[in-house]
C-alpha cells in the first residue's frame, strides 16, 4: 500500500468523502492521487488514448454519483479498479458491436498501434499488444494486472472476484498463448 | 518479453485530466441515492393510483347507498306517517326512531 493509498483510506478521509461540505475536496484528492494508475490501466485494455480519456471520466463520474455507497470495506483503490474494469470492459464490448459489421484482418490492432503517434513501440511491441488484445477478458485482466502493473494475485482476486489459485492458471495460459501468438508471427 | 510502457499521453494530460474531471463534476452534488429507488418509483405510483381508484369507488358506492336510503325515506308520504301514528299503538319517538333506523 502506498502512502496514498494509506492517506485515503483512513476512516477521516471517508468521512469527508460523505460530508457534502469536503466532499468535493476529497474527490479532487482521490483524481490527483489514482487517475494515472488507472489511466494506464484501461489504456492497456483499450489501447487508444482517445476511448482510454472516455473511459477514465466515465469512471470518476460513476464514482462521484455512488460515492455514498462506497463504505470503506474494501481499499479505495480496489473498489476504483472495479469500476474501471467494468466501464473498460462495457466501453470496449459497445465498441466491438459497433464494428462488428466492418471486415477487420488478423493483424488490425498491431497496425492500428504502429500508426497511432501515442504508440512509441516497436512492430514486435505492437505484436506483442496484439497476442494480448485476443486473449479472452479474465487472460487479458490478469495478465496486464499482473505483468505491468505488478499486482499481487490477492489484490488481483479482490478486483476481479476470483479465487488465487484460478488466476494464476490464467496467468500461465495467457503467458503461454502469448508466447505461441508472438513466435507464430516471426 | 520486456516489461515497457510503449503508449504515450499528450503532454500535460494528467495534470489537464485532473481540471477538467472536477470541472464536470465541480457543481453537481454528489448523488444521493434515495429510500425509493428509481425502479421502484413506479410499483409507488401504482399503488398511490390503485388506493385513490379504491378509495374513490368506496366513496361513490357510500354516496349512492345514502341516496337511495334517503329516497327510501321520501317515499313514506307525510300524509302516511300521520296516519301511522293516529292507527298504530306507538309512541312518537319509536316511530321516528324506526323511520330513520339504517334498517329501513
Amino acid at each position: 500500500m502506498t502512502k496514498s493509498d494509506k492517506n485515503c483510506n483512513n476512516s477521516d478521509f471517508i468521512e469527508k468523502l460523505h460530508n457534502p461540505a469536503t466532499q468535493s475536496a476529497a474527490f479532487s484528492t482521490i483524481v490527483r492521487e489514482y487517475s494515472e494508475r488507472l489511466y494506464w490501466h484501461i489504456r492497456r485494455l483499450a489501447l487508444t488514448h482517445d476511448d482510454t480519456n472516455d473511459i477514465l471520466q466515465n469512471t470518476f463520474i460513476k464514482a462521484w454519483n455512488n460515492i455514498d455507497k462506497f463504505r470503506g470495506d474494501s481499499q479505495l483503490l480496489t473498489w476504483l479498479y472495479r469500476i474501471a474494469t467494468n466501464e473498460t470492459l462495457t466501453y470496449i464490448g459497445h465498441k466491438q458491436i459497433e464494428t462488428v459489421s466492418l471486415d477487420s484482418d488478423e493483424g488490425s490492432v498491431a497496425n492500428e498501434l504502429e500508426s497511432d503517434p501515442l504508440f512509441s513501440g516497436t512492430h514486435a511491441d505492437a505484436l506483442f499488444h496484439e497476442a494480448i488484445n485476443r486473449l479472452p477478458e479474465k487472460q487479458r485482466l490478469v495478465f496486464n494486472m499482473r505483468y505491468f502493473e505488478d499486482m499481487k494475485y490477492e489484490e488481483i482476486s479482490e478486483i476481479l472476484d476470483t479465487t488465487t489459485g484460478a488466476l494464476k492458471a490464467s496467468y500461465h495460459i495467457a503467458v503461454k498463448k502469448i508466447e505461441e501468438y508472438v513466435s507464430s508471427k516471426d | 518479453m520486456k516489461k515497457k510502457n510503449n503508449f504515450r499521453v499528450p503532454q500535460g494530460y494528467f495534470e489537464q485530466f485532473h481540471d477538467t474531471m472536477m470541472e464536470q463534476i465541480g457543481n453537481k452534488p454528489s448523488k444521493v441515492h434515495p429510500i425509493f429507488g428509481i425502479h421502484n418509483q413506479w410499483k409507488y405510483a401504482a399503488a398511490i393510483a390503485l388506493l385513490f381508484i379504491g378509495g374513490g369507488a368506496l366513496y361513490i358506492k357510500d354516496t349512492i347507498d345514502n341516496k337511495q336510503m334517503y329516497a327510501q325515506s321520501e317515499e313514506y308520504s307525510i300524509e302516511f306517517i300521520d296516519e301511522m301514528l293516529d292507527n298504530y299503538p306507538i309512541d312518537d319517538y319509536t316511530f321516528y326512531t324506526y323511520l330513520t333506523s339504517n334498517e329501513l
